[in-house]
Order: C-alpha cells, then structure tokens, then sequence
C-alpha cells in the first residue's frame, strides 16, 4: 500500500528519489464509488398536512323536495331542534348552575350520567350555544371540550387542552406543567373557564392521575375553572375513582333518565312538523318498542330513517305505516344467532347438533372434534346421511367458527381440538325445529 | 370432435379466478346503492353493515356497488382488519387514502395522537353542502371490534352522527353476532343498517349459478359458433339429472361459493382442449376435492413395519377406550406379535423407534399436550391415535401385498 511519499528533510538516497520522482504524487484521485441505493420513498409527517376536506366536482347537494325525503333529512341526528323537547328540566339545570358559576366568579364540577343516546352532551352544547348568544353573558366565559375516546392516551388531554387554550402546541408532561400553573389560582382571571370533559371514564387510568388534575383544578379558588364531566354510569365516582378524587368531582349529580315512550314520541313528532309522511301509530309504536328496549334516542330515529328507506321510489306510498315500522323492527330485533343456524349447510347443522348432544351428555362445555365426529356418525347414520370425512369435518368447523357460532381452541389444528358454543342450545333447538317444520 | 373449446376453457376460468360477477342479490344490492347514493347526492350521513356467512356474495357486491357510481362523487377509502391490526395503522391508512392527491406517493408518518387528530380535523372541516363524500369500506369488521377501547369504531361512527363531512361507513363480517361485540357507545351510534345475505340453500339456486358461470356472454372474443356449440351443451348439461345429485350432495357439505368454483376449475383444467365439459369430469373432481379419505391415502403409503405399528395403536385404543399411550407400550405389544408370529418382522429397537417417530411426523397420531414437554423422553411421550380400527382395515384391504399374517392379526380377537 502506497502511502503518501513527501521527502522528508532526513537523508532521502538518490536512487529513491529517482524512483519517487517516477511516481506521480497523490492528486485527489477519482475513487469509483459503489453506487448509492436510491432513496426510500418519501415520507411526510402528518403534521406537514393541512387537514382540509374534498369539494364536491359537481353542482352541489341535492336539495330533499319530496315529504319522504325531507322527513329522512330531518329525522337524521344532527338535525335537532335549538331546545332538545324533553329536557327542559335538565337544560335548566345546567344553565342555572353555569350561571351562578360565572357570574358569582366561583370554580365547580358537575358529573352528569345516563345511558348512552339520552342527550347528556347535546343539552350541555345547546346550553353552551344559549350562553353564547346571550350578549351579556357571552364574554365572560372560555368553552373547552374533551372526549376521553378521542385521545390516543389520557395523559394527551392535558396537550388538547392546552391547545384549546393558546393553540400552542405542546408535549403533554409540558402541557400539564402550564395548566396547573394556569389554573393555580395565583392570577386573577378575567374569564371562566367552562371544561366539558366528555367519556370521562376512558381518562380514568390505574394511576388517575389524568382526572385527579383536571378536578383539582376545580378546587383552587381563583382558577375559576367549571368542570364538567359525562359518563355512562350512575356510580362512576363511587366505583371506580379514588377518594381524593371523588371528593373533589364533588356532589353536583345530574342523572339523565333513559326516555319513556311519550318523550320518544315527542322528540319524533317534533322532528316531523309539518311533514305528514308519517302515521302517528305508526310513531307510537316505535316510540313503545324502542323505549321498553333501551330508551335510546338514535334508535328510535333510526328505525323511523329506516322504515322510509324500505320504500322504494317506483311505488306511490307516501305514508308509512305500522306496517313498514313492524318489518324495520323485525329485522333488528329478530334472532340473528337463529337466522346465522338456518343459513348452515346440513352437515354443519349436524355438526351443531352432535356438539349439543356431547355437551348435554358429558356435562363439560367443551368438546374435542373426533367425540363430536363420533357423535354426528350415529345422527348420519338415523337420518340416513352418508357422513363425510373428518378433513372435511375439521373444514366445517372452521366455518361455524367464522360464523360466530362456535368457539374453536387457539394451540391445535388437529382433530383433538377443543371445541365450544357460543350459542345457547335453545337456539339450536328452536332453529332447527322450525326448520323441519 | 376437432372443435378448439380451448378458448372457452381460458375464458371461463378468468372468469372464475377474477370473481367479480354478482349471480342474484338484486334488491340488496338496490338496497346497497339506494343508501351510499343518498349520502352523496343529499350529503347526508349514514351506516350499514353487510353481513352473511363466508363466500356467500359480499365483497363482490360492493365491488358491485361501488363500480356503479361516478369516480368523482366520492372518495373512496378501503380498510381490512386482517391488514390493519391496530387503530394506528388504520388512521396511517385513512389519511393516505384521503390525502392521496397531495402526498404523492409518500408515506403518512406521526404518531398516534397526530394521527387522531387530523382525521377529526379533516372531518370537521368539511359540511354537509360543499364537500366531496366519503365512502368507507371496512372488511373484517369483526377484527376491529377487538381494538383497544373501539376508539377508531366510536370515532368514526361519532363523525356519522354530527354535522361534518359526510361520510358512509359499509362494515362487512362474517361474524352474524358482531353487533354484540360492539361497545355500548358504538352500538348506540351505529344506525343498526343490517344487511343479510343469504347463502344458496338449494339446489336449483346452485344450478343457476353453476349455468351463469359456464355460459359464455356476447362480449367474450369467441367465433359465434364455436360458443353456440359450448353454451348448448352447457344446457344439456345442467339439465343432466347426475349434476342435480352432484349439486344436492355439494350444498349439502356446504354452502360455500368458492367450493363451487374450485370444483368448476378443477374440472375445466383436467379438459384437453377438444373435449367437452362432461358430469363425468365434475364428478371426478368432486371425488378428489371433496371426498377423498387423505388419511387413507397416507396409510396406504406406509411401510409394512409402521403399519403394524399403527395396527398395533388401534388395538391398544380399543382396549383401553382411547386412552393414551406412548412408544414403551406399543413396542411391548408388536414384539409380541412378532416374536409369536414370524422371525421376520423382529427388528432392533431402534429401527421401530425411527418407523414410530415416522408415524408421528405424519401426524397419523397426536401428542396429548399441544405443545411436547421436552424433559421427558421422547419413549415414554404420550399420544393420542386420529386413526381408528375400521379405518386400519380398510387401508389394510386396499394395500398391496400386506402378508396374510397382518391380515389375521388385525381381526384377532382382541383381548
């Protein structure tokens, strides 16, 4: 290897500076370099996106002229009334609490629960949008909204606050850090701050850390902050969240009762003013249905949405009846489990009735596929089938297992492989009778 | 006959490996497109799921579906829960599909609050009047059921219920009873749109179908009377009364559309290219798809001394009511049959030690536990035999050249 050759100031002999001189000096030669593998493809960070939507390329939305179809548009969820009928009592509630918060300059927490779809966040928004109109009342406060199922992990609602506030944004460690420092109490804040933490229990984690803050500022007098708080269960703050912050969430309950068959008809038929599309029993007896089951808003709005799609355009019905609504609830509320039975071949209904019968016989809940396939050797054999082979068995399994009827065990693929119902067997029983029938 | 029904052949299994026609459903699929076609053309939210037992139709009808509308009325965005595991990956998925235009062909990177936020920002800043719908396709619905917390699920179907962009979700799953896996919040988002398809449950709706695949259309390149020929003796075919039986038996075992396919393919390519499609050749390939006895198959490729080995199992099976047993036993019991019987078929112990492990590679018996306990040896394992003793003597009739002392031993009395 050629190092490079500079003639010292020591003796250099003749005869090798002769040869050096030979040799050319070490220029900057072109090294063939292996060529560079070309770049990976591009990537861009979600943060470098602007969040925009696609516009429409056509002329725009069609507008709902006929009765049907402007009574589909108005029985869609989103287009409620100002004031949601049958809240009045809770509307006031929240008002008369929010009020007294602000104008008396005082911090405070409120839980509100109810099952979901009885309208716990659309009054708190509809009482948010009357404070905003009201002019006096309009620049004394600061409206911010989280929702637990929204956040990637609960420690990031501290940053959606945050940036809610300044629009800056921030880790969430960091964020935390200037939220207690901001509600501290130390300044003295000119607005209130109103903060809808919605799914609250999907911010509880094991530590409840994340909750324990948020209603701790609450308890600082001079933050002037409101919580807020929505969740599905009545004894959330009992059950599930420490004391310390159970204290702090404080005694302000608010209970959302599941609606009863009037309300639903109400909330319906006021949706409906002035479109005469529907009949009222037909009304009445989705309102009776859907409240006896859950008393669950969206649902009673949605099955009515559904009953208009059943119509078809070609045919003149422009008034839906019981009729419609029965067919639209029969298809939800039928047994899907009995209607997933009937759609099985014959061999796989055998199969089901053989796991049935090892079930019944051993008394264990599970079976092993060669116990089941002994079992469906004699059923073939008294209703004259020729039973197939276990491959084939092992392949009907499978199926039944895509269909949610059984429950196949993870470690083995073999035909010792432990098998289970998902099903009842009275549903067995009741979708295989009919059927013979 | 000299007529080439090659291009016939080529044309119909294109046809069979392509999938995209859809044999019936016509008021589900008029269903289908009444609802997607309401969100785009009125802007109006909305959510449906399809449901139907695997292979019955439900991909191919949303294909169906979407195929008929304008590519520019919507953006369209396809996720499957096989491929999207985790709510983060899903959200990369969205943005990519949505933000298609201006990434590229680059990838979406961030992290998972990143991404959360920007899918809610992207759908709150679009309204009901001027903005593109979106139309979401969500395969394997099932799967992503069983994300953490559903936060995708309530997410998605949340943006349905409120006054954003307007978007329609299509879920599809095999899982009849997937709406009980949804959360409670979901489920009362979720609009309870079901859509059940049914599978064949007879014979002529197989018939049918089984004529729709085989007939050739106009718009196929084919001479007019080389396909007259072939779509008249499909005819004949489909009204032969062994092709009902066929059907009868293959709907019996299931319902299933890509049995019928591949029983069809398999057919078509066992054909030489002048020769017509006969019940015969369907037969033939229903035999070997579907009825075949495989076990049998590899008993019969046994060597005589495993033989007697799995002969041997079955007899210990039957004594003791399948109880489990491991290589000492067996070994004990086929050194008595053999010592007794002929001094040819006594062998070193290690020679039946590799024809048992022979066995057990093959899987003609099991181990008990799932997974094999390596601290006890490998001799005194225990296993369990998937093969019983009415098989062992039918393998034994069928094999070729089995010494007669075999054939005597396996009807012994067995004590």
């Amino acid at each position: 290897m050629r190092k490079s050759m500079t003639p010292t100031k020591h003796c250099v002999s003749k005869v090798r500076r002769s040869i050096l001189q030979d040799i050319p000096e070490n220029k900057e030669t072109e090294v063939v370099i292996t060529p560079k593998t070309p770049r990976k493809t591009p990537k861009t960070h979600v943060k470098n996106l602007i969040a925009s939507a696609n516009k429409r390329l056509d002329s725009g939305v069609m507008v709902p002229c006929s009765p049907l179809e402007k009574a589909r548009a108005n029985l869609h969820l989103h287009a409620a009334p100002k004031h949601l009928p049958c809240r009045e009592v809770e509307f006031k509630s929240i008002h008369s609490f929010l009020v007294r918060k602000i104008n008396d300059e005082l911090t405070g927490s409120m839980y509100i629960s109810g099952v979901p779809g009885t309208g716990k966040t659309a009054t708190v928004k509809r009482v948010i949008d009357f404070l905003n109109a009201d002019l006096i009342m309009k620049h004394s406060f600061k409206f911010i909204e989280i929702n637990g199922l929204r956040l990637a992990n609960p420690h990031q609602a501290f940053s959606v606050i945050w940036k809610e506030l300044t629009t800056e944004t921030v880790s969430s460690s960091r964020a935390q850090a200037l939220l207690n420092d901001y509600f501290s109490g130390d300044e003295v804040r000119n607005l209130s701050t109103i903060l809808l933490v919605d799914e609250v229990d999907h911010i509880c984690n094991r530590k409840q850390d994340v909750v324990y803050n948020i209603l701790d500022w609450s308890s600082r007098i001079g933050s002037r902050v409101v919580v807020i708080t929505i969740a599905n269960t009545m004894d959330l703050p009992e059950r599930v969240l420490r004391g310390c912050v159970t204290s702090r969430m404080g005694l302000t309950r608010l209970v959302f009762k599941p609606y009863t068959f009037q309300q639903l008809q109400e909330i319906i038929t006021n949706r409906l003013i002035g479109n005469s599309s529907f009949d009222p029993d037909a009304v009445q007896f989705v309102a009776r249905k859907v409240a006896a089951i859950s008393g669950d808003a969206r649902r009673a709005l949605d099955i009515c949405r559904r009953a208009i799609d059943l119509i078809k355009s070609e045919d003149d019905i422009q008034l839906i009846t019981i009729n419609h609504v029965t067919q639209v609830l029969n298809s939800i509320l039928s047994g899907v489990r009995v209607t997933a039975i009937r759609y099985c071949s014959l061999f796989e209904k055998i199969f089901l009735k053989a796991l049935r019968d090892e079930t019944i016989r051993t008394g264990f809940d599970h079976s092993t596929i060669d116990s089941i396939y002994i079992q469906m050797k004699s059923i073939c054999l008294f209703e004259g089938e020729q039973l197939p082979n276990d491959q084939q068995v092992i392949m009907m399994a499978y199926r039944l297992r895509d269909n949610g009827l059984i429950f196949l065990e993870k470690k083995r693929t073999d035909v010792f492989r432990k098998v289970s119902l998902n099903i009842s067997s009275e549903d067995i029983n009741y979708a295989l009778e009919k059927y013979n029938n | 006959m000299g007529t080439d029904f090659g291009i016939c052949i080529q044309n119909i299994k294109k046809k069979i490996i392509l999938n995209d026609q859809l044999y019936g459903f016509d008021t589900e699929r008029s269903e289908l497109l009444q609802i997607v076609k309401k969100t785009i053309d009125y802007g109006e939210s909305d959510s449906v799921i399809v449901l139907g037992p695997r292979g019955c139709g439900k991909s191919v009808l949303i294909e169906s579906v979407i195929k008929e509308l304008l590519p520019d009325s919507h953006t369209l965005v396809m996720l499957n829960g096989l491929i999207h595991t985790d709510d983060n990956l899903a959200l990369k998925s969205i943005i990519q599909q949505l933000q298609i235009k201006n990434l590229d062909g680059a990838y979406v990177e961030g992290s998972y609050a990143d991404n959360i936020c920007f899918l809610l920002e992207s759908f709150r800043a679009g309204n009901k009047m001027a903005s593109k719908s979106i139309i979401m396709v969500l395969d394997k619905f099932d799967m992503f059921c069983s994300h953490t917390n559903q936060t995708l699920l309530y997410n998605l179907f949340d943006a349905v219920q409120s006054q954003q962009n307007p978007l329609s979700i299509i879920g599809v799953s095999s899982r009849i009873d997937v709406i009980e896996l949804l959360e409670k919040r979901v489920k009362s988002r979720f609009s309870h749109n079901i859509l059940m398809i049914k599978p064949p449950s007879e014979p002529h709706e197989l018939l049918g179908r089984l004529k729709c695949l085989l007939q050739l259309s106009k718009d196929c390149k084919i001479e007019s009377d080389v396909r007259k020929n072939w779509n008249n003796n499909i005819n004949l075919l489909i009204s032969d009364p062994q092709l009902q039986d066929l059907m009868n038996d293959l709907l019996k075992l299931s319902n299933n559309n890509t049995k019928l396919n591949m029983l069809v393919f398999m057919a078509l390519s066992n054909l030489s290219k002048d020769k017509m499609l006969m019940v015969e050749n369907l037969i033939c390939s229903f035999n070997s798809l579907y009825k075949q006895d495989l076990t049998l198959v590899n008993l019969l490729g046994l060597s005589v001394l495993e033989l007697c080995l799995m002969i041997s199992i079955c007899h210990h099976s039957e004594i003791y009511n399948k109880e489990p047993f491991n290589f000492e036993m067996i070994y004990a019991r086929y050194c008595k049959f053999a010592s007794r019987n002929s001094s040819l078929l006594v062998t070193k112990r290690q020679v039946i030690i590799k024809a048992f492990e022979r066995i057990s590679i093959m899987e003609l018996i099991q181990p008990v536990t799932a997974i094999e306990n390596k601290n006890i040896l490998k001799e005194y394992r225990l296993y369990k035999s998937s093969v019983n003793l009415d098989k062992m003597k039918a393998a034994s009739n069928l094999y070729y050249r089995l010494p007669p002392v075999i054939l005597q031993w396996i009807d012994s009395n067995i004590i």
